[in-house]
């Protein structure tokens, strides 16, 4: 190989590695990260210089440090995560009650718009509209806060912008609408299209608004007892 | 890992890296370097062990970060250097005179490295 080519070879592993350090845990990452890269580009350095190739070496490095990636992350969750388990759990729950009590007040407002309507009672057919969309809003409004926490690195709620707090919350509605729609009977009465519109878009469109409302309800109150 | 709380035996890396350190202070490329050359070449430690047993170090206080300056032998970006705490060279002595203990065991059972098979 050529001076170039192993010049060229090892800007191409440099950037593979600098890649690979970011899978290490953030506060790892933060205070190693740049002198792992150094002493990777210093070994780099070092097979060029001895006339040596890039390959194999780089192989075992990645290797070694894919190796280092897990041993770091277990121990980070080990020590760090399961402390933070109870507040994480509490944050779920929290979400979810807000989601819950969200969709339980659209749910009455979807209620009485019908029945003054066309005179239909969901209450006396159904269910109460308090609780007809608190229990989905509630699961919806926990699974919204674990994807965000695994999504955002454990990042607070109210640094999110609300753009991707509401990407997010819709990204969670469509997903567990398509799969609301999928365990679910397709009525035969209309056609798949508009029901599979119906739910899935309203899934989407109600947490999206939900993500939005309850970040803002989170902006709100930490403001409030920050002062 | 080392645990000088409960006199546990050091690992194999955390040994290297103290004895690495005991001389002076280092930055991550020069300490992989003096416990390759201190093992004679058998200890090949990557970045991943490294700076894996480097931050366990720090958390069990056996050494410490310095400032980062830039190595003279090599000019070009300025690096952190890692330097053996009070903690560290206690632990390393430690370290040492169990060694030194195991092999008078060894001595005295005939099981010294040039007397393994020969002890009769």
């Amino acid at each position: 190989m050529s001076a170039v080519e192993n010049e060229q070879a090892a800007a191409r592993y440099r950037k593979i590695y600098a890649i690979l350090l970011r899978l290490y845990p953030k506060p790892f990452h933060a205070r190693f990260g740049e002198g792992m890269a150094q002493t990777f580009n210093d070994l780099c350095r070092e097979r060029k210089e001895a006339g040596k190739g890039l390959f194999s070496f780089a192989l075992w490095a990645f290797a070694e440090t894919a190796a280092g990636i897990i041993r770091e992350n277990l121990t980070f969750i080990r020590e760090v995560g399961m402390k933070k388990w109870p507040r994480r759990i509490r944050g779920a729950v929290g979400m979810g009650l807000t989601w819950a009590a969200i969709w339980a007040l659209l749910s009455v407002l979807i209620g009485t718009i019908t029945e003054s309507l066309s005179g239909y009672s969901i209450e006396k057919n159904h269910l109460d509209p308090l609780v007809a969309l608190a229990m989905p809003g509630f699961l919806f409004g926990v699974i919204f806060s674990t994807v965000l926490w695994f999504a955002e690195g454990g990042r607070r709620f109210d640094e999110l912008p609300l753009p991707r707090v509401a990407a997010w919350g819709g990204v969670v509605g469509l997903l567990l609408g398509a799969l609301v729609f999928a365990l679910g009977t397709p009525i035969a009465r209309f056609p798949l299209w508009l029901v599979v519109a119906i739910i899935v878009g309203s899934t989407t469109l109600l947490s999206a608004v939900s993500a939005v409302g309850s970040a803002l309800l989170f902006r709100r109150t930490s403001a409030k007892y920050s002062k | 890992m080392a645990n000088n709380k409960t006199n546990k035996p050091l690992t194999p890396a955390v040994l290297h890296i103290l004895l690495a350190l005991s001389e002076k202070e280092r930055h991550g490329y020069g300490i992989m370097k003096q416990v390759e050359a201190d093992s004679r070449g058998k200890v090949n430690m990557g970045p991943g062990t490294l700076y894996g047993s480097l931050g366990r170090m720090i958390e069990a206080g056996l050494i410490s970060e310095n400032d980062k300056k830039i190595d003279p032998d090599r000019d070009d970006e300025r690096r952190i250097y890692y330097k053996i705490t009070g903690l560290g060279q206690k632990a390393l002595a430690a370290e040492l005179e169990r060694y030194r203990e195991v092999m008078a065991v060894a001595k005295q059972t005939r099981l010294s490295p040039r007397g393994v098979g020969c002890g009769k």
